[in-house]
């Protein structure tokens, strides 16, 4: 069963922050195939949904772009800046520290609460 | 299989077709299309170029590219308001306030000598220059439209001609302290557009060559 798109809707920036930290300079489609491969194909992060957070990072200084020329047509890289960096680390926090908030909402009857 | 020079052609045309007038962000898309279409003919080998475009636009919803359109033009308009007030910033730093200091000392001075209304003409006739200026020069520099260029051509358009706002103040009264205000603000925010233009442009060329073709 695929996933709810909505519950990825608030961490989008996040995993995009976060795969740009640990793999570098990705472009666009690259980045949507690499969370559908994550994803095992639970997540489909769409086109609408992709530029407008890439671009939204890139002018509040989180990202960098370069362009390259590939296959007759150039190509945007997005890269992630030191003060992306900072901040993949503390969204990737909040939301660990989510999920754990979740797990104990979800975990009532275990806790005997 | 790889799209022929001609087939991204026709998706730049495309782009554009589909309301997408920045060159900025027609390469981005064409680049994604690009690659949708390359992954798709090659799942299909049958499958033609043109419906390939059409089925991978589809997948982009009922109102196509004009979300991340709109989208990327609010943020370009945040990025050029934010680099505004940066250099609107950095001129009272030193040793930048040098400058703005000796300017506003100067118009100070000169206030001994004239009235309020000269200084209104004055900021008038500078304030049509520059404009004449910039609009040439983005005719001359740009054989593509793009995005970032085009909204720090609107910053110096309303940087320029807010003004008529005081000028009743101006003429009625001779008010020389807000006419004064006036012409430093408009040579302060030409200093200010100059210094981001010169940079967007630079970053332009380096991202964009073609478009300066």
């Amino acid at each position: 069963m695929a996933v709810n798109p909505q519950l990825f809707k608030g961490s989008l920036n996040t995993i995009i922050l976060n795969l740009l930290h640990e793999k570098g300079k990705m472009y666009g489609y690259e980045i949507t195939k690499k969370v559908l491969e994550i994803s095992n194909s639970q997540f489909q992060l769409t086109e609408g949904a992709l530029y407008p957070a890439l671009h939204k990072m890139e002018t509040d200084g989180l990202l960098e772009v370069s362009v390259k020329l590939v296959d007759n047509r150039p190509r945007k890289y997005y890269s992630i800046t030191k003060k992306g960096k900072k901040e993949s680390v503390l969204k990737l926090k909040e939301l660990l520290q989510f999920i754990s908030q979740m797990q104990s909402f979800l975990q009532l009857k275990q806790a005997g609460l | 299989m790889k799209l022929s020079k001609e087939q991204i052609e026709e998706l730049f045309t495309f782009t554009h077709k589909k309301g997408v007038r920045w060159y900025d962000l027609q390469c981005e898309l064409v680049d994604h299309l690009a690659l949708q279409i390359e992954a798709e003919i090659s799942k299909d080998p049958h499958l033609s170029f043109e419906e390939a475009v059409k089925i991978i636009y589809k997948r982009f919803g009922i109102f196509g590219f004009s979300k991340i359109v709109q989208e990327k033009e609010a943020q370009v308009r945040k990025q050029g308001n934010k680099l505004w007030w940066k250099g609107f910033k950095n001129l009272f730093y030193w040793p930048n306030i040098l400058i703005s200091g000796s300017i506003l000392l100067l118009l100070i001075m000169l206030s001994e000598f004239i009235d309020a209304e000269i200084y209104y003409y004055a900021s008038t006739v500078i304030a049509i220059s520059y404009l004449v200026k910039v609009i040439g020069r983005n005719i001359k520099h740009t054989k593509l439209k793009l995005l970032m260029m085009q909204k720090i051509e609107m910053h110096s358009f309303f940087g320029c001609f807010w003004y008529p706002l005081y000028f009743p103040f101006v003429f009625e009264n001779n008010n020389k302290v807000l006419a004064i205000l006036f012409l430093f603000l408009l040579i302060l925010n030409i200093i200010i557009i100059e210094k981001i233009s010169r940079e967007v442009l630079a970053e332009s060329k380096k991202l964009y060559p073609r478009a300066f073709a």
